[in-house]
């Protein structure tokens, strides 16, 4: 072999029996020492190295093989020297090694250069090569040296952090999530475009700004208020806020996310996703706003059910007014004039006509058409004004109502007026189911009670017929009933009232005959 | 008003705004007035002695007014009853009118179309308990008479004269005389005709179906 330098490994200590490396004639004896002990160094670097080392003629032919390039491509060096290093080339890559040698020649370096090379045992690696020329004693270049590194773990490592993120960016896409990630140390702001859609920042402005900015101004507090907690709490927060957009048009958002920490257990990063909930929000407000005036039309019916019994509840007021006026007629003609008695007179005037006031306002107020409100309602006070509301009508149907009220007073929260609808409702329901029977004692009992420390109940119970079992598995089917007149749609009504408040409708054969129908409403919090 | 013996009205209302102001409004007519808030309670107050009216809700809780009604009825003639009602309804007027009340009035009531009623109806119950008293005497002194004098006024009431008495009883007609001097002393007659129409006042009482038309005629 001519290029003596490139025998044996690269950068080997010499062996007696071998030809010394090409310039070791040349070292004076002095720097030998030093040759050697730095040969030496290299040398185990090299055979250590992961990496396979190896060097070659000019032709191509393998002059020296470490470790490395034993483990990543199978062959020993025994096996190696000498023989061509094309042995490793695929057959489709065989034109690559004549451009890398050419290259060489012209003494070019090749840096990473990535390809695909066999295995002894036929496996295809793939490794990133770097061939420099090596040169004799004068310069001329006389071999190359390889360093080859197996990267087929990398890759495939690459490519499936690569498949991951294509999927997650599809996921993304498709479910229309954004995400954006804050460096709280700096402030800056990197958003994905959906984020900065959503969040209504165009793109080719992605400002390093607070993104609080377009949130509007009454969600503001809430939402920092939610994240500066999930920072300290180091949980995710969640959120629902509305932001205005560019064009002034507001669009709901459901934010998600969670602070990253450093080893000091400062937060430093913030990361977060938002959607846009628009749509779902006003599917929500109209769901909602049809609930409310499904709810609006059953009180009005209700009402007239209970018109006759209004009317006279009204006429016993206005009777007694007649009647007062007249005695006040009657006692300015009398001599002498008792102007106290007068004074009595237009004093109780002036409370029935109270009395004639309340009726109408309480009228107006159940058949009046407002928004669901959730605000603390005393129960037994609701029940009493409730059974004052259908009293007349009750009697008219010969019933006599009983309330056993909670012996401390229930406070629960929701929307007096729908709740005391669910009352009306039931207490009308009952009524009627007693009147089917035509018995004599028509007895109704309304019960009041916390049942524990989050849920309230309220029972109406009746000595009715009770019900078939046709009758019972049918109570809930809409525009179901047992009335000639009706639609059939009270209970349904009455039930997701209670379930829009967090309770539960429920209805059950009394043991004493009749019926028991029991609603659940939530507990204010203490 | 001359209300003779007195008479009073009552009031059974389960209202209070309606019932005190009825109350007021009679006391204001100088009309004398109580109030009852049920059926229960009043009855448990009341005795029919004296001319009364009685001013009843049809619908109250308890006793309807109805009920009460029926019950009057069997006790209490001379009571008169004006029914008050809600709303009527055909079969309550019918059955109140039935049970004998005097008007049906509806809700709200005209304080003087009430009042109006309240007297008509007092003064019936006055006339009512007047031929009352005056039968209830007739009856006292009827009960006072012998056999023999009962067998007299038969004849007497049938036309027949002393002669034809005589002879059918089987006696002198002295004695005839005799018998119908003390006959026409204890009944309190002036003729034979007037022994005759309190015969009949009589004689409806201890069988008012034999005679009805004989204590119509009495009574208006």
């Amino acid at each position: 072999m001519i290029f003596g330098p490139c025998r044996g490994t690269l950068y080997g200590v010499p062996k007696p029996n071998r030809i010394s490396p090409a310039g070791a004639k040349h070292v004076a004896p002095d720097q030998s020492a030093t040759y050697l002990h730095d040969s030496a160094r290299l040398a185990a670097i090299v055979e250590s190295s992961d990496d396979a080392i190896v060097s070659k003629t000019l032709e191509g032919i393998i002059t020296s093989w470490n470790n490395g390039a034993e483990r990543i491509f199978g062959y020993t060096a025994k096996e190696m020297i000498g023989r061509s290093i094309t042995v490793l080339l695929p057959t489709e890559r065989l034109a690559e090694e004549d451009s890398i040698l050419n290259r060489l020649r012209n003494g070019e370096r090749i840096d990473h250069f990535e390809t695909v090379r066999l295995t002894k045992d036929g496996r295809r690696v793939d490794v990133t090569i770097s061939v420099s020329p090596i040169r004799d004693s004068s310069g001329a270049i006389v071999g190359a040296s390889k360093i080859a590194r197996d990267v087929t773990e990398r890759n495939a490592a690459q490519a499936a952090i690569m498949l991951a993120e294509q999927r997650l960016k599809m996921a993304a896409e498709a479910a229309k999530i954004g995400f954006w990630e804050r460096d709280l140390v700096t402030g800056q702001l990197i958003s994905s475009t959906e984020s900065a859609r959503i969040m209504g920042i165009a793109e080719s402005e992605r400002r390093p700004e607070d993104n609080a900015l377009n949130i509007h101004p009454d969600d503001r507090e809430m939402v920092r208020a939610k994240i500066d907690q999930a920072i300290q709490s180091r949980t995710s927060y969640e959120l629902e806020c509305r932001v205005i957009r560019p064009d002034s048009s507001i669009c709901w958002v459901e934010g998600r996310g969670r602070a990253i920490y450093n080893s000091q257990d400062q937060a430093v990063r913030l990361l977060g996703t938002v959607v846009d909930i628009s749509e779902r929000k006003s599917n929500e407000d109209s769901a909602r706003r049809r609930d409310v005036e499904l709810a609006h039309l059953s009180r009005v019916s209700a009402m007239g059910n209970m018109a006759s019994g209004l009317a006279h509840e009204l006429n016993q007021p206005l009777g007694a007014i007649l009647n007062y006026a007249t005695v006040g007629q009657n006692l300015l003609r009398a001599k002498p004039v008792q102007a106290e008695k007068i004074q009595d007179v237009l004093e109780s005037v002036m409370n029935e006509t109270r009395r004639a006031g309340a009726i109408v306002s309480r009228v107006r107020v159940f058949v009046s058409k407002q928004t669901l409100k959730s605000l603390p309602v005393a129960l037994n006070e609701m029940v009493d004004k409730a059974v004052h509301f259908v009293e007349f009508d009750m009697r008219e149907q010969g019933v006599t109502v009983r309330v056993s009220p909670a012996k401390k007073e229930v406070w629960v929260l929701g929307d007096a007026i729908q709740i005391q609808q669910v009352l009306v409702n039931l207490m009308i329901n009952a009524a009627q189911a007693m009147d089917h029977n035509h018995q004599a004692d028509r007895s109704l009992v309304i019960e009041i009670q916390a049942v524990n420390e989050r849920m309230a109940r309220v029972s109406v119970i009746d000595n009715g017929p009770g019900m078939t079992a046709e009758q019972f598995s049918r109570l809930f089917e809409p525009f179901y009933t047992t009335k000639l007149q009706g639609l059939g749609l009270g209970l349904n009504i009455s039930r997701s009232i209670v379930e829009n408040h967090g309770g539960r409708l429920t209805a059950e054969a009394n043991p004493a005959g009749g019926m028991r129908f029991s609603f659940t409403l939530p507990l204010k919090p203490e | 008003m001359d209300l003779h013996p007195p008479a009073e009205v009552y009031i059974v209302d389960d209202d209070p705004g309606i019932r005190n102001s009825l109350l007021m409004l009679a006391e204001s007519e100088a009309i004398p007035a109580s109030a009852y808030a049920s059926a229960e309670e009043f009855l448990a107050d009341f005795s029919p002695v004296k001319p009364a009216c009685l001013v009843l809700d049809l619908r109250m809780p308890g006793m309807s007014g109805l009920e009460l009604l029926q019950r009057l009825r069997v006790g209490a003639r001379e009571i008169q009853v004006i029914l008050i009602s809600a709303h009527a309804e055909v079969s309550d007027a019918v059955r109140g009118m039935k049970l004998g009340a005097v008007d049906l009035l509806q809700k709200p009531v005209e304080p003087g179309a009430l009042i109006d009623t309240i007297r008509r109806s007092l003064e019936l119950s006055q006339s009512l308990t007047r031929s009352r008293i005056e039968a209830d005497a007739i009856r006292q002194r009827f009960d006072r008479l012998t056999e023999r004098e009962r067998q007299l006024l038969k004849h007497i009431v049938d036309g027949l004269v002393n002669k034809q008495i005589a002879t059918r009883m089987g006696i002198a007609i002295k004695t005839v005389a005799n018998h119908r001097a003390s006959l026409m002393a204890k009944s309190g007659a002036t003729n034979a005709a007037d022994l005759a129409r309190l015969y009949t006042m009589y004689s409806a009482q201890i069988d008012p179906d034999e005679s009805t038309s004989a204590s119509e005629n009495t009574l208006n």
